[in-house]
Parts: structure tokens; C-alpha cells; sequence
């Protein structure tokens, strides 16, 4: 098992928030194509968290999370993980399918609308990951998820009996003309995969 | 005692893989249960109980055992010893058990790699085999759960998000 503490040094950690842009600004762009308006999307901060502490990351273990889940296939397997509070994922499914938010629960069109979103941000995060890294990483069609923070951890921890130790986290936050939705980005590679990663960014700055 | 000072009791946070136990008014508390299993362990008596959140049914079937409060088979009769040694009698403990919920699978392909279901037929036989008496749960279903488990009443209230709220 993972045990060992994941440091990055500035250098890299540099390249990871760089690499993360690229995949917001990627995302942004198919997700403009999609709905023929202008969505923008950054990523303030990049970090790498044990997975137990995944749900303190969004709030507490009890808390109410809409998140959209990828088994990841290839060379360096793992889970992809796209979180959103309750109101950030009726903002998004408001901009999605044009209509203004409402409040209440997330209609089947909101879930259908989310998770297409998460597809495309997902391929997106991946193929640019891909691109760097020269790791072939390709998404499963995605899962929703609306529970509790903690009831997500478990289930990835037990029934997709995740071996990591470590999730990397970006905080990505979109925008459309009027409203801001701020998601979690979570990577979540195998153990073996986590080392691959990092052993391919750190060539990437050394050969740059 | 000062009446008009309400103090509510403590709560102490019982994290995944892991167990505690403690005494009246404390209130034992663990968030957020998917597949886990919380096993509540009472004696009423002094008012002592102890929880604990294990995440998989067997011991011998992992290779990383270093933590014995993840498994049905370790935690129980780790629980148990250690209410045992604050001076319970094993013929009057009280066992309640919540959570083993099965979260949703990729494509709905792994129904005999249920975890949850797994959890809570190991619990129950565990139980059986230590002979401590299982008198409520609140287990099953696809969603989460939190435990609040007052030791000053053995009661444990079950909140879920959009399934409601009981006391066991």
C-alpha cells in the first residue's frame, strides 16, 4: 500500500496547476461548442490529499455531494471524480440546459445534463493529462452520484476497492456570463499509477 | 448545578476504520456510512457502549491487516474486550448494527461483489458466534447514513438525506 507522504517541489507543483489550466481551458472550450455560449474555466489550486479527507475537502463527511464518477483505463488506472455542492450542480444544470435555477432536488434532465458535462470535462482533463504525460488514460461512462460526502468516499474506497492512499484534487470553477459554479476536480489513480504520473511530469519539466 | 447553563453532551467522531468507546452523556457519533457498518455495542447498566465503523467483512482476506479496526472479524471482538475490561457483562451487551448499504456499481454488473450485503452477514455472524444479542438495525438500501449513538439511553438516531430520520 501507498503509505509514503506525497511532496511535490515548487517546480512541479508549478507544472500541475500549468497542466490543470490547460485541461480547464480545453473543457471550456468543448463545453462553449456544446451549448454555442462562452463558459470560462480555471483552476485556482492544485493539491494532493489522502482520500480520507476527501469529504472534509468538500464540507464534512454528512454533507450533501452531486458528483459524477469515471472508472479511468489504460496504462495508469484510477478514478476520476467531479464534485459539486447541491445548489453549485442546480446552478450548473441551470446553465447547461439554459434555463434559470430552481430550487428543490435535481430532475432526471438536470442528472442527464450533469453527467454529459462531466463526460466532456472528464475527457477533456484526461486527454490533456494523456498529452503530457504520455500515459494513455481513457474515462468509463460516468456514474451520479447524490449522497453524502462520506458515503462516496466509502463506496470508492470498498466497491471500486481504490489501492490509493492519495487523491490529487484541482478546484476548477466555471463561469458563464452571470453565474460561477465552482466543482472539485479528484484524481484518483491506483498506487502504481500515482508514481507513473508523477514519474512522467517530473521527465516533462526536466525535459522542458 | 447551574440550570440555566445547558450544556449538550459531547460528541466524539468515530472515523471510518476505526472504533471508540466511552460513558454517559457522551454521544458517539460516525457520518456518512455507505457500505461501511457501524456495530454500536451497549451495556446499560453503567451506561458504557462503543461504536465501531468497519469497512470490510474478513481479515484473512486482505494482505494489509496493520488495522484491526477495519474488519467485522477484528473490530467485534476488539469492541467487545474493551467494554469487557471497563467492567461489562458480555450476557447483557446489546449489539445494534446500521449502514452495509450498497452504493450503486458501474453498469449494475457487480451484484455478487456487494460489499455492503457482505458486511452485514458477517456482522450477524459474528455476533452470534460471541453471543451478543442483535436487537435493532437499520441496514441495506443505496444510500448513506449517519449515526448518533447516546449512551445515555443506548438509542442511535440514523440520519439519511432524502430517506429520512429514526432512532433505533
Amino acid at each position: 500500500m501507498l503509505n509514503k507522504k506525497i511532496t511535490l517541489n515548487a517546480q512541479e507543483k508549478d507544472l500541475l496547476k500549468e497542466i490543470a489550466n490547460i485541461c480547464a481551458g480545453n473543457a471550456a472550450t468543448s463545453l462553449s461548442q456544446l451549448l454555442s455560449k462562452k463558459i470560462e474555466m480555471n483552476v485556482p489550486n492544485v493539491h494532493f490529499i489522502p482520500i480520507a479527507e476527501v469529504p472534509k475537502a468538500v464540507g464534512g463527511a454528512d454533507t450533501l455531494v452531486v458528483s459524477v464518477v469515471f472508472q479511468v483505463f489504460g496504462a495508469a488506472p484510477g478514478i476520476v471524480l467531479l464534485l459539486f455542492s447541491q445548489s453549485d450542480a442546480k446552478t450548473l444544470a441551470g446553465i447547461l440546459n439554459g434555463e434559470t435555477a430552481r430550487n428543490g432536488l435535481l430532475t432526471e434532465m438536470d442528472q442527464s445534463a450533469i453527467k454529459e458535462a462531466g463526460s466532456i470535462l472528464a475527457a477533456a482533463y484526461l486527454n490533456t493529462l494523456s498529452a503530457v504525460t504520455k500515459i494513455g488514460l481513457i474515462p468509463s461512462t460516468p456514474g451520479i452520484f447524490i449522497d453524502m460526502a462520506g458515503a462516496l468516499v466509502d463506496y470508492i474506497l470498498i466497491e471500486l476497492s481504490a489501492v490509493t492512499e492519495y487523491a490529487l484534487l484541482l478546484d476548477s470553477v466555471f463561469v458563464d456570463a452571470e453565474k460561477s459554479v465552482q466543482g472539485h476536480f479528484f484524481l484518483l489513480p491506483n498506487s502504481g499509477s500515482f508514481e507513473l504520473i508523477l514519474k512522467a511530469i517530473g521527465e516533462s519539466v526536466n525535459g522542458s | 448545578m447551574d440550570l440555566n447553563e445547558y450544556n449538550p453532551p459531547k460528541e466524539i467522531h468515530v472515523g471510518m476504520a476505526d472504533m471508540k468507546v466511552a460513558q454517559a452523556p457522551i454521544v458517539l457519533t460516525s457520518l456518512g456510512l455507505g457500505s461501511c457498518v457501524g456495530i454500536v455495542l451497549y451495556y446499560a447498566k453503567t451506561q458504557i457502549g462503543g461504536l465501531a465503523h468497519i469497512m470490510l467483512p474478513d481479515v484473512d482476506l486482505v494482505k494489509n491487516r496493520t488495522n484491526r479496526a477495519k474488519f467485522a472479524n477484528t473490530a467485534i471482538p476488539d469492541l467487545l474486550e474493551k467494554l469487557e475490561k471497563m467492567g461489562a457483562e458480555r450476557r447483557f451487551i446489546k449489539a445494534k448494527i446500521m449502514g452495509g448499504a450498497h452504493m450503486f456499481g458501474f453498469a449494475k454488473t457487480n451484484k455478487v461483489f456487494n460489499v455492503g450485503i457482505r458486511n452485514i452477514e458477517k456482522v450477524k455472524d459474528i455476533l452470534k458466534d460471541l453471543r451478543i444479542r442483535l436487537v435493532a438495525e437499520d441496514v441495506g438500501g443505496s444510500y448513506g447514513r449517519s449515526l448518533y449513538f447516546y449512551l445515555s439511553t443506548g438509542e442511535v438516531r440514523v440520519r439519511t438525506i432524502n430517506h429520512g430520520e429514526r432512532i433505533i
